[in-house]
């Protein structure tokens, strides 16, 4: 299993050892530099972005503790926070988005109605499962993963947007949460 | 410290990546004290950001980025590499400079567990002052409660062959969170936890997973407890990570929720 694989290479990476660094790096650098260029939106920003990443799975592996999930999680949430730690810094522009994301449809959503930003990012996705779970959501819901996920905002910037109450926002993306992984049967060590 | 509660509803940005550089560092020293419920909620949430991350279309980087990434491990000065890039053996190197080699991984080696000695002392310290600030922080809550008028205590006892743990849970009807001291108790494997149940009509509902220290003991604030005089009983089991809906292993602890009589009114 390819978690199993993460595991041990995280194990060697805390012994030094920098084959396993490039092993990593060649199972997930894709979906790292995939996630870190749909949040800075320029291959400049999003290579350094993504060399970071991996610099501190690198320096950092022994904060990694198995007990509160998957390695990928944990270098996901990592990447994440570093890609919009990014697009906050001063250097950023954000007006040099000029990456276009590969649009491939997909049929549990394409008979829906893409006239609204929502919908956007839906056919952005390539995974039919996350695709059909996403489309399942109702129109509230799917508007605050969209906003938080992959929009990038926060709960407060959510609620100014949206004109709600700050906790109408919280509770909405708690329940989105919820249904996405009762979907999506999300599983504890989520593998690929 | 952030309050339970407050890290509970950040754990979505927490993971999402949107949340202050002042409010990540609460959240993660929350995490740090060992909180069960937030942990949990954070394992959730950051294996479906994985499911998420997933779904975007997937692109390689440049070739170049591997190579600089490569470089710049090779000149850290955290490790000393333990990479062994052939079986070439140097026919010229004396047995000075051997030995020399071996002097400076030996000492390289030292200065390497040193430091890894520090590293695993401070994050160890790091977790024991989080999870002494968490507790002083539950310790007032338990103060609060067991001042109030109608407070009463619930005797949780062990069940065999862990008769020696024991624990005390504190409720007060106007109150929504109780307060409980676990003592005794076995730690338990590493792919299992202790879940804490409330009989409600005559059905298990958990409240909660939690681990014991070294000591075997543990301070929990049990949030939500929106009925107190509703439930029947208490019981913990053993469960595997992440816990179950039902209860389904050994259970080490159980009372019944006794109540004291209701002052009069007159």
């Amino acid at each position: 299993m390819a978690a199993q694989k993460d595991m041990r290479l995280f194990e060697r990476i805390r012994q030094g050892d920098q084959r396993a660094l490039a092993d990593i790096y060649d199972h997930r650098s894709s979906l790292v530099y995939s996630l870190v260029i749909s949040i800075v939106g320029n291959v400049a920003d999003a290579e350094e972005v993504t060399q970071e990443v991996f610099l501190r799975v690198w320096r950092k592996s022994e904060l990694f503790d198995p007990k509160r999930g998957s390695a990928l999680a944990w270098i996901v949430t990592m990447t994440r926070r570093l890609a919009i730690d990014r697009t906050r810094s001063k250097g950023y522009k954000s007006q040099s988005r000029n990456v276009e994301l590969s649009v491939q449809v997909d049929e549990a959503v394409s008979s829906r109605d893409y006239s609204n930003p929502t919908d956007e990012m839906l056919l952005r996705l390539q995974s039919g499962e996350v695709k059909s779970a996403l489309a399942n959501l109702n129109e509230k819901h799917l508007e605050v993963i969209n906003l938080s996920y992959y929009k990038n905002m926060s709960h407060s910037e959510i609620a100014a947007q949206l004109e709600s109450p700050l906790g109408t926002v919280k509770s909405r993306l708690r329940e989105a949460v919820n249904h996405l992984r009762n979907s999506l049967n999300a599983k504890v060590g989520t593998d690929d | 410290m952030i309050e339970h509660k407050i890290a509970y509803e950040l754990i979505e940005e927490f993971v999402f990546g949107t949340l202050s550089h002042e409010e990540h560092d609460q959240v993660q020293a929350h995490l740090d004290s060992g909180c069960t419920q937030c942990t949990a909620r954070y394992r959730e949430v950051s294996e479906l950001s994985v499911q998420l991350a997933q779904a975007v279309s997937q692109q390689t980087p440049a070739s170049d980025v591997k190579e600089t990434l490569l470089k710049q491990i090779k000149s850290d000065s955290k490790f000393d590499s333990k990479e062994v890039s052939s079986n070439t053996i140097w026919p010229w190197v004396s047995a000075v400079s051997i030995a020399a080699s071996l002097l400076l991984l030996f000492w390289a080696n030292s200065l390497r567990n040193e430091l890894s000695t520090v590293r695993d002392e401070l994050q160890q310290s790091r977790v024991r002052i989080a999870r002494l600030i968490q507790d002083g922080s539950v310790q007032k809550d338990a103060a609060y409660l067991l001042g109030l008028p109608c407070s009463w205590l619930v005797d949780l006892k062990g069940v065999a062959p862990n008769q020696d743990a024991f624990a005390k849970i504190v409720l007060n009807p106007k109150i929504d969170y109780a307060v409980a001291y676990v003592y005794r108790m076995p730690p338990p494997p590493d792919d299992k936890e202790y879940q804490l149940w409330i009989e409600l009509d005559g059905q298990p509902v958990s409240i909660g997973l939690f681990k014991v220290g070294e000591d075997g003991q543990a301070l929990l604030k049990l949030q939500s407890i929106s009925d107190p005089m509703s439930i029947q009983s208490f019981q913990v089991t053993i469960e595997p990570k992440g816990g179950l809906t039902k209860p389904s292993g050994m259970q080490y602890l159980t009372g019944m929720n006794a109540m004291p009589p209701m002052p009069s009114m007159h």
